[in-house]
């Protein structure tokens, strides 16, 4: 796919080819063909139940834990099939990482928050871990803010600092792609800036796929644009050609409000 | 006044105001018997004044009032502990009309004995056989002189004989080892242990004439005493506890006697068939029962608990399975106890012992075969595995599932995800459900009563003798022993005291457990951050 090369460049990291997929007997997604671009943030935006954020969680096959769930058509990573019947889930989300719509800090302290992803992958390593700790932290902005409480309970952090050590924890484990599926919603305009700079920050190192509601927040964060529609993908491109100027009639109705 | 005028009912005041009702009436239903409790507890352990009461027909005696109510008559009547068993042929409590009482005083020498023998006895002390001079601390001397010399001169053949009786005791199970089956090899051993059988008796034989001859002199040294009316008794210190003069004590003096007798009750091992003395054994038998019930199903069912939610999905089987679980809780303790006795005690424990000592099977004699606290925790555990299984899935099925999907996008296995985050973070409801079930194994006694609670043994399941713990030995429970005293004891009226305490001491003890079991989930809460949830 893709048009006019524009500001985003870079080959696709992941691409997929017809994809359908059901909810049981349901189907969410219809002939989805698309290819996220490396190295730039990519938003998916769409009225709600357009499935944009299971299209999202196709991508680390977090839909594997929904009953009957299934996906037919072509996704790769890297051009490896996600879908895979050999393919390594744990290997796959360690490689494609995930940040919640809720912030889901773990009722652990903010240190062990952050290296669990190092700890379950087996590192027992001390100075790794301190090390990775420090270093996601300050990815995530919130170093100079929490660094003396690395040992007090997460649980204890405001909504804000809550999904940045959610960013924290998922950039910890140096993932390829990072999924952002609605991370502002449950947040204030202060908190909601932060995060945007945030992810401004760690664009070009990640790959970062965004669910937006929030068409502003696409526009302000993202390179290329996806505008999904009823199971469709209805347009691809670059944000502000998208935004200013949609191929798409339906894309048009959407941008003005016309449905939602 | 309810339902006809439009507001009331129709802003659910009416509702409101029967379930503030219906919650009012439970708090009374548990009030009434706690409090009767309590009262009754705190009257038997407080040493209350001696009256001396003399009645219009003539009639005088020592007493300490329990309790008076309305007779059908219309009277107002009191009822006594008098005491001294062995004078008052009837029993130790007696009845009087407030009518027939010429007048109450409260006698400085009268003194009060708590007796290994005979319950009670309220009197005087004659001291040289004079009315009228016997001292407190000319007593106290005696008796504590008295005790001295005994434990010099009595106690190290009591000991020994003791020690022989274990000897004994083990040396004929090695008997019957050595000589099952009868042409096995060790019949050469067989010889030697006969002829150590007869070395115990003989020395046996020798120390219990040393002993009884000790004790006779000991039984000699007697003191004279006068109950009321003046009736003499001689009383051999042997018998005498404790002595205290109720009368001549203050208030301070009145509450430290109350510690000593909350000390005794605690401490004390029961004497004259259970109505009298302490409930060590009893406390000590309930503490660990209920503890290895938690070591022996806590794990269980938590294991089982944590596969039913997590990992068996919801086809038929699991749903089955949940069912059967939820039914197990309402099954009657008593069938439980019926399946500890008949799978435990008769199958397993029958079993070990054909298995391990087919020579005291033999002989008829139970290790593992019988009633045990082994068979008791495990039977208790069974019936308190339903409360741990639900609980612990309740429990799992409370923890969001952004929690877990958080960490299964971080590349965590189901396993890890389990054991690192949602088992902590399900902990407290864990716990909670480990609560109730102490809490109901704590004040069980049905399923005791068929797989080795006793009236009465002296044998601690715990003790200082190798191997420590004896879990094929009967044991001492509260709740057993509430039963016991109330319902099988000889002497009703004497136990009713005892009964209460008891009661008091087993509520106390489960209240306890369940303070205990609260604060650590309150820690585990707070170590998550998640203060005040």
């Amino acid at each position: 796919m893709g048009d006019e090369g524009g500001a985003a460049t870079g080959e696709a990291i992941v691409e997929a080819r017809d994809l359908n997929f059901y909810y049981g007997a349901k189907q969410a997604l219809f002939e989805i063909t698309l290819a996220v671009r490396r190295g730039i943030v990519t938003a998916l935006v769409g009225p709600s139940g357009c499935g944009k954020s299971t299209f999202l969680r196709c991508l680390n096959r977090m839909n594997d834990l929904v009953d009957g769930a299934r996906a037919v058509g072509g996704l790769t990573l890297d051009g490896e099939e996600i879908n895979a019947g050999g393919r390594d889930v744990i290997e796959l989300r360690r490689r494609v990482g995930m940040v919640f719509q809720k912030p889901n800090p773990f009722p652990k302290s903010i240190y062990e928050n952050v290296v669990y992803g190092l700890r379950v992958a087996g590192v027992r390593d001390r100075g790794r871990l301190d090390a990775a700790c420090e270093e996601s932290l300050r990815r995530a902005a919130l170093w100079e803010e929490i660094k003396d409480r690395l040992r007090e309970s997460a649980l204890g952090l405001s909504g804000g600092q809550h999904q940045r050590l959610c960013i924290a924890r998922a950039v910890a484990v140096k993932p390829e792609i990072i999924l952002m599926d609605e991370p502002c919603s449950a947040l204030d305009p202060r908190s909601t800036l932060k995060i945007e700079e945030l992810v401004a920050e760690l664009r070009g190192d990640y790959t970062i796929i965004i669910v937006t509601h929030n068409l502003q927040q696409a526009a302000r964060v993202s390179e290329r644009t996806a505008f999904f529609y009823e199971g469709r993908l209805v347009e691809e491109g670059e944000t502000g050609r998208l935004f200013t100027n949609p191929a798409r009639r339906e894309t048009e109705d959407y941008l003005t409000g016309r449905f939602s | 006044m309810a339902g006809g005028n439009g507001g009331f009912a129709r802003d659910g005041k009416f509702w409101i105001t029967l379930f503030g009702a219906a919650l009012a009436f439970i708090l009374l239903m548990l009030a009434v018997p706690g409090y009767l409790i309590v009262k009754n507890s705190l009257a038997a352990l407080w040493p209350a004044p001696l009256e001396r009461v003399r009645l219009r027909d003539g009639g005088v005696f020592l007493g300490r009032r329990v309790n008076s109510d309305l007779s059908p008559g219309g009277q107002v009547r009191i009822q006594y502990k008098v005491g001294n068993r062995e004078l008052n042929a009837s029993a130790d409590f007696r009845w009087v009309r407030e009518l027939d009482i010429a007048g109450i005083d409260f006698p400085e020498q009268a003194v009060a004995l708590t007796r290994s023998e005979n319950g009670d006895f309220f009197g005087f002390w004659l001291e040289d056989g004079e009315a009228g001079t016997g001292r407190p601390e000319t007593l106290a001397l005696k008796l504590e002189d008295y005790r001295r010399r005994r434990e010099a001169e009595a106690e190290p053949p009591r000991r020994r004989l003791i020690e022989l009786g274990e000897r004994w005791r083990e040396t004929n199970l090695a008997i019957l080892k050595a000589a099952y089956p009868a042409e096995s090899p060790e019949g050469r051993r067989l010889a030697g242990l006969l002829a150590d059988e007869a070395e115990i008796k003989a020395e046996s034989e020798r120390i219990l004439g040393v002993f009884n001859g000790i004790r006779e002199d000991f039984l000699a040294e007697r003191e004279t005493f006068a109950a009321a009316d003046s009736t003499r008794t001689l009383l051999p210190l042997d018998f005498i506890l404790e002595a205290i003069w109720p009368n001549r004590l203050g208030f301070f003096g009145r509450l430290a006697q109350f510690f000593r007798n909350v000390r005794g009750l605690i401490l004390d091992y029961p004497r004259s068939a259970n109505t009298e003395g302490g409930l060590f054994p009893a406390i000590f038998g309930t503490v660990l029962l209920v503890f290895l019930m938690a070591v022996s199903a806590f794990p269980l069912g938590v294991a089982a608990g944590v596969y039913i939610q997590e990992y068996a999905g919801n086809g038929f089987l699991s749903r089955l399975a949940r069912v059967a679980v939820n039914n197990l809780a309402g099954v009657p303790s008593i069938v439980y106890g019926i399946f500890g006795l008949g799978f435990f005690i008769y199958g397993v424990g029958g079993g070990l012992d054909s298995l391990l000592y087919p020579e005291r099977v033999a002989a008829g004699i139970n290790t593992f075969g019988g009633g045990g606290m082994l068979w008791s925790s495990l039977t208790l555990g069974l019936l308190t595995l339903p409360v741990v299984i639900v609980a612990t899935a309740e429990a799992l099925a409370t923890v969001p599932s952004e929690i877990r999907q958080g960490s299964l996008a971080l590349g965590a296995t189901r396993f890890q995800t389990l054991w690192r985050v949602v088992i902590p973070l399900a902990a407290p409801g864990i716990l909670t459900g480990f609560i109730l079930a102490m809490a109901r194994a704590a004040g069980e006694v049905a399923p005791l009563m068929l797989t080795g609670a006793v009236k009465s043994a002296h044998l601690l399941p715990l003790d200082a003798e190798w191997p420590f713990l004896h879990p094929e030995r009967k044991f001492m429970h509260l709740g057993f022993h509430i039963y016991d005293m109330g319902f099988q004891s000889p002497n009703v009226e004497a136990s009713k005291p005892l009964v209460y305490l008891t009661a008091l001491v087993l509520l106390i003890l489960v209240f306890a457990m369940n303070l205990a079991a609260i604060c650590l989930r309150q820690r585990l809460r707070n170590r998550q951050g998640m203060k005040g949830l």
